[in-house]
């Protein structure tokens, strides 16, 4: 990671008549890294790529892209740039290879290049079956796939992809976001989410914003820290033979440093158990793993329960 | 995801050569044409791609060539007067194209608004003004296939007859004058609304008006009608190069017209980033 | 990437708030209307038409050069109205100032700095509105369809568009200026007129001074008068003062006034008697215009003499006992009488004033040709119709019945003069037979006659043509009737429709072109596939009803012409002239060697057409059929140019006489003529022989055809009216007056036959009379305006197809294109791999 990072956001402050979509949010994006943007809906996410990408104009602030002032020159910034905005509007009614021959036009490329550009830009998104077919027609994942090479198209140092997962089914994410890890590895990369895992999964860092304002900035692990102030587990227990769910609650309550241990309900098949809820306030799991096996319970399950986005902002804002 | 295909994407030093030629070119200068023609030739391309051009250019030519043929009311007979003439051609021709062109111009923004591909289309390495003048100049391209098409009408008269070719040349330079002025004023209410039909409506009347109307409007407030306001008029401006003159006077009025509607269609592109 | 250079700003001025862009919006238009008002004051245009129908000509420019300080000063009411009403329907006026201004313009540009340009407006006070000021400068005001609503009233507003040129001491008014098309055409005559204006008013020094003596003889009479009728109530009372009593009513007063300025008004009218005889001699005769002048001052001083009588002499009480009406009413009449005769004689003044710059082109008359006056005698003696009706009651009413006749044909022959010459800025003069030809007539026109001219209209004729001056001839050889109107055999009956025939006239031009080596033959040209229509009216009966229906026929008598000389200005535009039973023209070989003269084939037949002697069949299909099987002798020459030192006919001949003039009695203004006597016949004999030229060069055009303009006189209409023969009343007498009816129609029915040709044919005549005149450079001008350009005589049929053909074509064009590229695009995408 380079000391000096690829994008400086200052105190970006975007007004409109009625509210304040963002109210003095400052970030860096270092050169490498995938950049989550994080927050829920209207929180200025959006907002925030659309000012980056120069759609709209901040009130105040400054940005800074690779050096260059967004407000001096911000057509020099969108060269940097590959752009994939939210619900990836494509023209539906070109064939996709001429939409990205055109996309390559409108860069700069000779039809040559573009050809060559297609080729394997298509590749790396799998669209090469569909290359000849009009957009309109695509599956939406294939839609979304073809507005990711529309941003790769030009090999941009800097990707900005504007919820890139959003109305896929599951499949469609898991193979969106695969690609997206890949990309990571060659381009900077900003993408937003409200949707925690999503974010935790693909990204190296997150800026979580809300109401307009950054709450949060840190890798995944410090924020994990930041909010981990209260750490909820799922314990599944099989219990040893005989003893009830009531005794194993009492031992998980009376472990150290746990405040709360609440039976939730059984699990008959395939592993009969019961299910707790464990409210501790570090990571117990390890003290806990140990507890119950000395007692001579069975764990089938132990997980960190994930906490809801909403949750999180409620804690961080509530921090802060 | 192949690794050799992520390779690519990540110039390794063995394949550094294909990267340096991959790389962003610098994106072109704000006063280039480039951009502009990309943007025109696409627009031609959806333009002949949807239905609404062969429609409109349908409607165009056979009511044109119906108003050439028999006149307003029906009764005059282009036949029967024996004149190798084309003065009825640029005559009615300006009536059609004001109804049809805001037709064309409508999708023009309107349609990016409402899809969402203007964010995308903004945000690629050019300048609004770019972007408004590759859409005219697109819309332009429909005009000349469209005047072009109308070659039937000189083709046939001179095949009858030998019609002053130089009196055609200025009636042809005063229609895509005329045609391009129209053009823009439509471009211009495409960038005010997301509603097509709303663009269309706001452009066949900004059309109408400009073509035929401001006499009887400006009369209503002045009276006379000073002769500054009356070069308001399409009409007035028009009428010489019907008869074969190109007069520096009309050429720079339609020209003028033309680009107050690309500066108009400029700044409301713009007012997204007003602050 | 880093160091991307910046968007200029000037390439694109990015916005960033709603005030930066109201200010640079405000700016770009601004922009755009300085630089169009900076167009306004440049003329930079190019014309793109063929023959630059809207740039000036070379002898337009040469016009404006020509002359030194030209002031034009430029009537446009303020709020012109939308359209005019004219003879054709509404016209639009829109632009038209615009053109106007623009023209005068170009003139001012093209005249470099020979000319000053004023526009009227009525900013200054005491100046009247501009329409008043244009009257002033006697233009033509024009009203609008649209009537408005002043005063309760609803009235038509008047406008006036035009303006007057000033050149030293001559000056000539654009009167009213609504056709672009002819704006250079009209001004530039007025540029050519008003230089010969000048350069001639120095020769007509002395008519002209005479004329303005006598003007303001009457102006002074005129003057005096209506300021001393114009009494209003405080005035009547001084001046009538002694007479209290009988000034009780305005127009007693006004006599009283009268009668007591009468003294002084006797020492201003009274000589505006010996004015007529004294300015009036030496004025009349001279010209028409003089004699005009002549006769409305003379009619001016009968006024006068009138008004004095009435009046009674100063100071007497009681007025002229044998007067009918009472003086109080007559005398305001007789005051506005003068008025108006005064304008008469202002108008007189101005005409003759003008003439210089008039050119007169002679019609001659008296041969059955096109001669487009009315008569100057009447049909029939007062005196003599009075004798006749004395003896039978009956004869009575048919000279009356003639003379009606006469007077239909004469009007209508007056009216066209009007309508194609006059009107159009043609100063026409009447050339009658056995008179000699005036010295201001600078053309003779002999068109089509269908007589044997004298021997002494020859000699005038040839002695004309060798002065130098233009003589144009057209021949009718034929005289072809599809249908004539006759009278029935059965009195009672309607006029029944007559034979259908080709009958030769027994014009004598043959001979004299012969003379100079010229022939004009006899047989029709023909043509199968280079012709125009006839338009045939048929009567159909129909359930008893008699309906009267039109039908054009392609005739083999109306060839057109196609190859007409392009070096000449004469048909160096034309596209169309359709010939009605033309003949042809040949040279002598002499004459077409003979290096000192230049002759040019203006205008020849087709190679399909042919010269066939008659007979020939004179109903369509038949000779169609004819012309089908004659194989073609073309092409033939139909009009040719003359231009050289022509012997005269009568070299070494003796010289014929005038025939002495019949005594007519008074003269149509009532003034006793003096009797010709066998001695004048000989002083003009003597004066001939001593004038005579036996060679001279002259230009001569001859047209072997009449353009389908046929003369209409008395004696082709008249015939066989004979009041010698009117003696006895009989059922011949009906029907003699039936056939003059007939004979009026006929003509009509042989107009109508080729009326659809006249348009394009008069351009030609037009043509003919600039050149004729010496106003070559105007015709020019004129066919630059007016060029048509004809489309092809298209088939019902193949118009149709041509139409769907055009109409389906281009859509299909276009769809057709678009399904193309959709499949080739389809092809191509299913083919796309990369």
């Amino acid at each position: 990671m380079t000391p000096h990072p690829v994008i400086q956001v200052r105190d970006l402050v975007k007004r409109y008549p009625t509210k304040t979509a963002l109210d003095g949010v400052s970030f860096d994006v270092h050169a490498g890294e995938i950049l989550g943007l994080l927050g829920p809906n209207g929180a200025g996410k959006s907002t925030s790529m659309k000012i980056l990408t120069s759609y709209l104009s901040p009130s105040s602030g400054k940005v800074t892209v690779d050096g260059i002032d967004l407000d001096v020159d911000p057509v020099g910034v969108r060269a940097l740039l590959g752009y994939l905005p939210e619900s990836t509007p494509l023209y539906l009614d070109m064939v996709a290879y001429d939409y990205l021959m055109w996309i390559g036009e409108m860069r700069g490329f000779d039809r040559a290049t573009c050809h060559r550009r297609i080729a394997e830009v298509a590749s790396v998104v799998g669209i090469k079956e569909v290359i000849g077919m009009q957009i309109g027609q695509l599956s939406k994942g294939y839609k979304q796939r073809v507005g990711l090479a529309q941003a790769l198209l030009h090999n941009p140092k800097i990707l900005i992809l504007d919820e890139p997962t959003s109305g896929l089914d599951p499949n469609q994410i898991v193979e969106i976001r695969n690609l997206i890890r890949d990309l990571g590895k060659s381009h900077t990369v900003i993408l937003s989410s409200h949707n925690l895992a999503e974010v935790r999964q693909v990204c190296d860092r997150i800026v979580i914003i809300h109401r307009g304002k950054v709450v949060a900035d840190g890798s995944v692990d410090e924020l994990e820290g930041k909010v981990g102030a209260s750490h909820k587990l799922v314990v599944g227990v099989a219990p040893a033979a005989g003893a009830p769910t009531s005794a194993v609650a009492a031992l998980l309550a009376g472990l150290p440093r746990v405040k709360a241990a609440i039976f939730t309900h059984d699990v008959r098949a395939p592993v009969p158990h019961a299910v707790y809820d464990v409210e501790a306030d570090a990571d117990v799991r390890p003290e806990l793993a140990d507890a119950i096996g000395k007692a001579g319970h069975t764990i089938v399950e132990l997980r960190r329960k994930s906490m809801d986005l909403e949750a999180i902002f409620q804690q961080l804002t509530h921090d802060v | 995801m192949s690794n050799t295909a992520t390779e690519s994407l990540a110039p390794s030093p063995t394949r550094g050569a294909s990267a340096t030629a991959i790389a962003t070119p610098r994106p072109p200068r704000a006063s280039s044409m480039r951009p502009v023609i990309t943007i025109a030739r696409r627009e031609m391309a959806a333009t002949f791609d949807s239905p609404i051009a062969y429609i409109a250019g349908t409607v165009f030519l056979v009511v044109t060539g119906l108003l050439f043929f028999f006149g307003v009311s029906g009764a005059d007979d282009f036949f029967a007067a024996r004149e190798a003439t084309l003065r009825p051609l640029f005559e009615y021709a300006p009536w059609v194209l004001a109804v049809i062109l805001p037709a064309v111009t409508m999708r023009l923004l309107a349609e990016e608004k409402k899809a969402g591909t203007l964010e995308l289309l903004v945000t690629l390495p050019v300048t609004d003004l770019q972007i408004v003048l590759g859409k005219l100049l697109g819309a332009v391209g429909f005009l000349a296939v469209a005047l072009l098409l109308t070659g039937v009408f000189p083709l046939l008269v001179a095949m009858k007859g030998a019609p002053d070719l130089g009196a055609v040349a200025g009636g042809y330079l005063g229609l895509f004058l005329v045609g391009t002025a129209f053009l823009s004023l439509g471009l211009m209410t495409s960038t005010w609304t997301h509603n097509q039909i709303v663009a269309f409506i706001v452009g066949l009347l900004l059309c109408a008006f400009f073509w035929t109307a401001t006499d009887a409007l400006l009369k209503a407030v002045f009276d006379p009608v000073p002769s500054v306001l009356q070069l308001l008029n399409f009409q007035n401006q028009f009428s010489d190069f019907s008869k074969g003159v190109v007069d520096l006077r009309n050429v720079l009025y339609f020209v003028a017209v033309t680009a107050v509607g690309v500066a108009v269609s400029t700044y409301s592109l713009q007012s997204r980033q007003w602050k | 990437m880093a160091t991307a250079t910046p968007a200029s700003p000037a390439a694109a001025p990015a916005t960033r708030s709603r005030t930066d862009a109201v200010v640079m919006l405000g700016a770009t238009i601004g922009i755009a209307v300085v630089i169009n008002a900076l167009a306004l004051q440049t003329s930079v245009r190019l014309d793109l038409t063929e023959q630059k129908i809207h740039t000036l000509s070379d002898a337009s420019v040469a016009a404006a050069q020509a002359l030194d300080n030209v002031a034009v000063t430029v009537y446009v009411s303020k709020k012109l109205p939308e359209t005019i009403p004219t003879p054709q329907g509404k016209v639009p006026l829109r632009g038209i100032e615009r053109s106007f201004r623009d023209k005068i313009d170009e003139y001012l540009r093209a005249s470099g700095g020979h000319m000053s340009i004023a526009y009227a407006d009525d900013n200054s006070p005491g100046v009247g509105t501009i329409e008043e000021q244009g009257e002033a400068a006697k233009l033509e005001p024009f009203s609008s369809t649209e009537a408005e609503v002043t005063g309760g009233q609803l009235k038509f507003a008047r406008f006036v568009m035009g303006a007057t040129f000033h050149y030293k001491t001559v000056h000539e008014v654009l009167p009213k200026a609504l056709q672009p098309g002819f704006y250079e055409f009209e001004i530039t005559k007025i540029l050519l007129r008003l230089k010969e204006k000048h350069d001639n008013a120095e020769l007509m020094k002395e008519p002209l001074a005479h004329g303005k003596a006598l003007f303001e003889g009457v102006k002074a009479c005129n003057e005096a008068v209506q300021k001393a009728a114009k009494v209003d109530e405080k005035e009547a009372d001084t001046t009538a003062g002694l007479n209290l009593k009988a000034a009780t009513d305005p127009t007693q007063k006004r006599l009283d006034a009268l009668k007591l300025a009468r003294p002084d008004l006797d020492k201003v009218c009274k000589p505006v008697g010996d004015l007529v005889t004294k300015e009036g001699g030496p004025l009349k005769g001279k010209n028409q215009f003089g004699d005009n002048l002549v006769q409305a001052a003379n009619q001016f001083r009968e006024a006068w003499d009138d008004l004095a009588q009435t009046v009674g002499p100063a100071g007497s009480a009681e007025p002229d006992k044998k007067a009918v009406m009472p003086p109080h009413i007559v005398v305001p009449q007789l005051v506005n009488v003068l008025e108006q005769l005064f304008r008469e004689v202002d108008r007189a003044h101005q005409t003759l004033t003008d003439s210089p710059g008039r050119k007169q082109i002679g019609f001659l008359c008296g041969h059955d040709e096109f001669c487009p006056f009315g008569e100057a005698e009447p049909f029939v003696q007062e005196q003599l119709a009075m004798m006749m009706a004395q003896n039978n009651p009956m004869m009575k009413q048919i000279v009356q019945a003639a003379t009606q006749i006469a007077q239909g044909i004469d009007e209508t022959n007056g009216r066209i003069g009007d309508n194609l010459f006059t009107k159009r800025g043609y100063s026409i003069r009447r050339v009658d037979p056995g008179e000699p030809i005036g010295s201001d007539i600078s053309a003779l026109i002999v068109y089509a006659p269908r007589k044997a001219v004298s021997e002494y209209t020859k000699f005038q004729l040839d002695q004309f043509l060798l002065s130098g001056r233009a003589v144009v001839m057209l021949a009718q050889e034929w005289e072809v009737a599809l249908m004539n109107m006759a009278a029935s055999d059965d009195i009672g009956n309607d006029m029944r429709t007559d034979y259908t025939a080709m009958t030769a006239t027994t014009s004598n031009l043959g001979d004299i072109l012969k003379g100079w080596g010229i022939e004009l033959k006899k047989e029709p040209i023909l043509d199968s596939e280079h012709v125009d229509t006839v338009r045939v009216m048929q009567l159909v009966n129909r359930g008893g009803l008699q309906f009267q229906t039109q039908q054009d026929f392609p005739y083999g008598l109306i060839p057109v012409a196609v190859d007409f000389d392009r070096s000449h200005p004469l048909t160096r535009s034309l596209s169309n002239l359709a010939l009605p039973y033309t003949t042809s023209l040949e040279v002598t070989t002499a004459l077409r060697n003979d290096k000192r003269f230049e002759v040019v084939d203006v205008i020849k037949s087709s190679k399909t057409s042919v010269r066939k002697a008659p007979p020939i069949p004179v109903i369509p299909p038949a000779l169609n059929e004819l012309v089908k099987r004659t194989p073609p002798t073309g092409p033939h020459t139909l009009a040719l140019y003359v231009r050289g030192p022509f012997p005269s006919l009568f070299a070494g001949k003796e010289l014929p006489k005038r025939p002495k003039r019949e005594d007519k009695g008074k003269d149509p203004m009532g003034m006793e003529r003096p009797k010709d006597t066998d001695e004048n016949v000989d002083n003009d004999w003597a004066l001939a022989k001593r004038q005579f030229r036996a060679e001279g060069s002259g230009k001569l055009l001859v047209v072997a055809s009449n353009l389908g303009i046929e003369g209409l006189s008395r004696a082709t209409v008249l015939s066989g009216f004979d009041l010698s023969k009117l003696t006895q009343f009989s059922a011949d007498t009906i029907k003699l007056y039936q056939q003059w009816q007939a004979g009026f129609q006929n003509w009509q029915i042989r107009i109508g036959q080729v009326s659809h040709l006249l348009g394009d044919n008069l351009q030609f005549l037009y043509n003919v009379l600039d050149w004729a005149s010496s106003h070559e450079a105007l015709v020019a001008i004129r066919s630059k305006g007016d060029t048509r350009r004809p489309l092809e005589q298209i088939e019902n049929d193949d118009a149709r197809r041509l139409r769907l053909g055009a109409l389906l074509g281009a859509p299909l064009l276009l769809v057709g294109a678009g399904l193309a590229r959709w499949r080739m695009r389809r092809r191509r995408d299913a083919a796309l791999q990369v």
